[in-house]
């Protein structure tokens, strides 16, 4: 209600740590669904990576990560969730 | 006979009275005798899951089931195979929505739990902000079963770890689902399975189907007689006409044969001299397949040449009928329902023609639109809806038929024999059914020799 200040108040999101802001967004899964092996990704954590393999779920990628702040992550394999990537090459 | 399942005192032996061959119509229409066979048959009995030729490829998936639910056989990225229990570990939802298909992982649709090929939980969303201190993902894959067989390219399963191993769960008919499992010509692990599996439902207990199947050669003159005079064999209305294939001349004497101690049983029998009989031309409305299986026949009358044949065709127990041709399998779905499944095997290695020959044959004969069976599921059903009624409660089943008339020979190591048209494979499955229901645990109902003993 407008103007009660009695209302709790709103909790604020922190965008740099909820992994959560993408899920709303039905066209993160579609993009995921699609990607085809060897495309290029960004991850909310700055890494890069190459798509490996697709299970086509909407859900998960198989990646390599290519460039990462931590030099003991890159070329190594891993799982990536939708909501972790923020972009495709 | 009234009810005796809640009855002080009462036990399964006052429902099933083997010795004077009456049983009760309260174990086809229990609800509670169903659910406890849930733990005390399906949690237990090796079960068949499918055949290798459904997944060929790395990732390559079939859904089956065992008991009412449902399971995953899988080829993982290293080439096993496993069976999974299609539900995830986080809230149960199925992990696998498709009949079959080929896929790097199983994820789930609800909260996108993902489990690799082999069983193990290899993604979980927000696992580094929200799991990682409290869930332990090696813990958490698909539940797998107890133990799986790949018998000559059939693939069986159980939950128990305690299940004796599965060849010697067969017994006396291990050499007979072997062969079953043969090409025409003789070659072990030589068939593929047409796909996709025939399923549907029928309205009665699974018990009916399963426990009569290979053991009540009494029925067919009277329900099949229809289909007999339909001439639907593949020799058309060649000598008469048939439902099936011409049988070739050779000297036996056919017998209801069972293993009381495993439940086992089928048609089989005793042949008078070893080897194989010649081929006789089947497929007059077919031309050019009697060329294949003469051929194919031929090398396997040389492999079998000194080889006494027994066993051939079984119920394996508890709901599945192997045959060279057919696959029969009857999975509970409630105690007056049962999905019933098909699956056709055929030559590997036959040419198309002959795969399709075969495959239309198998139509027209069996599964849900099949002549034959449409015979059988109606007895099945009404049997079942009319075993359901207060009044019909009261009066038992009588399977009389040959009680007192088993006897053994030399030539059958490990076999129960009885005349051709008896009721002994009947008797011994439901034997089978007491003690699996009664027993606390596999020790006490596998008593029995290993399969390289039975012959001794």
């Amino acid at each position: 209600m407008a103007g009660d200040e009695t209302a709790a108040p709103v909790p604020q999101r922190n965008a740099e740590v909820d992994p959560f802001q993408l899920t709303s967004s039905v066209n993160d899964s579609i993009l995921i669904r699609d990607l085809p092996e060897g495309a290029t990704i960004k991850l909310r954590n700055g890494d890069s990576a190459e798509v490996t393999g697709n299970p086509r779920d909407g859900g998960w990628l198989f990646v390599k990560i290519t460039e990462s702040n931590d030099p003991a992550k890159v070329g190594t394999d891993d799982m990536v969730y939708c909501v972790d990537v923020v972009g495709a090459l | 006979m009234t009810s005796l399942i809640n009855s002080p005192g009462s036990s399964l032996r006052g429902l099933v009275d083997l010795e004077a061959g009456l049983v009760s119509r309260e174990i086809y229409v229990s609800e509670e005798l169903y659910n406890r066979e849930l733990e005390q048959v399906w949690a237990r009995a090796w079960l068949y899951i499918g055949h290798e030729s459904q997944v060929p490829n790395v990732g390559d998936f079939v859904v089956s089931r065992m008991g009412e639910e449902e399971v995953i056989l899988c080829r993982d990225r290293k080439n096993e195979l496993h069976v999974f229990l299609n539900t995830c570990r986080h809230r149960g939802m199925k992990v696998c929505r498709y009949d079959d298909g080929n896929t790097l992982v199983f994820t789930c649709p609800f909260h996108g739990w993902s489990y690799d090929t082999d069983g193990r939980l290899v993604g979980v969303p927000y696992y580094d902000v929200a799991w990682k201190d409290n869930l332990d993902k090696s813990q958490w894959g698909l539940p797998e079963v107890a133990k799986m067989c790949n018998y000559y390219g059939s693939i069986w399963a159980t939950w128990d770890k305690g299940a004796p191993e599965f060849v010697d769960y067969l017994g006396p008919y291990a050499e007979g689902v072997r062969q079953c499992f043969q090409s025409s010509g003789g070659e072990d692990n030589g068939v593929e399975v047409f796909t996709p599996v025939n399923k549907w439902f029928i309205p009665c207990n699974w018990k009916f189907p399963g426990f009569s199947f290979d053991g009540d050669r009494a029925h067919g003159a009277m329900t099949h007689r229809s289909i007999n005079v339909a001439a639907i064999g593949p020799q058309g209305d060649a000598n008469g006409g048939s439902r099936s294939g011409i049988r070739t001349p050779f000297p036996q004497t056919p017998y209801e044969m069972s293993v009381p101690e495993l439940g086992h049983g089928g048609h089989n029998s005793i042949y008078d001299q070893p080897g194989i009989a010649e081929y006789a031309d089947t497929w007059m409305t077919e031309p050019g397949v009697d060329d294949y299986f003469r051929a194919q026949n031929e090398k396997k009358r040389a492999k079998y040449k000194d080889t006494y044949i027994v066993g051939e065709t079984a119920l394996i127990w508890p709901n599945v009928n192997i045959q060279p041709h057919r696959i029969l399998i009857w999975h509970p779905a409630g105690v007056g329902r049962t999905e019933s499944w098909r699956q056709y095997p055929i030559d590997r290695e036959a040419p198309q023609f002959v795969k399709d020959a075969q495959r239309h044959y198998m139509m027209r004969y069996g599964g849900p639109c099949g002549l034959t069976e449409s015979d059988d599921m109606e007895n099945w059903n009404y049997a079942s809806a009319a075993s359901f009624g207060h009044i019909a409660q009261r009066y038992p089943y009588n399977f009389q038929m040959g009680v007192g008339k088993d006897f053994t020979l030399d030539t059958a190591p490990g076999m129960t024999l009885n005349n051709q048209v008896a009721e002994e494979n009947q008797r011994s499955r439901l034997k089978r059914w007491i003690e699996f229901m009664e027993a606390d645990s596999w020790d006490d109902i596998y008593p029995v020799k290993p399969t390289s003993e039975w012959s001794k």
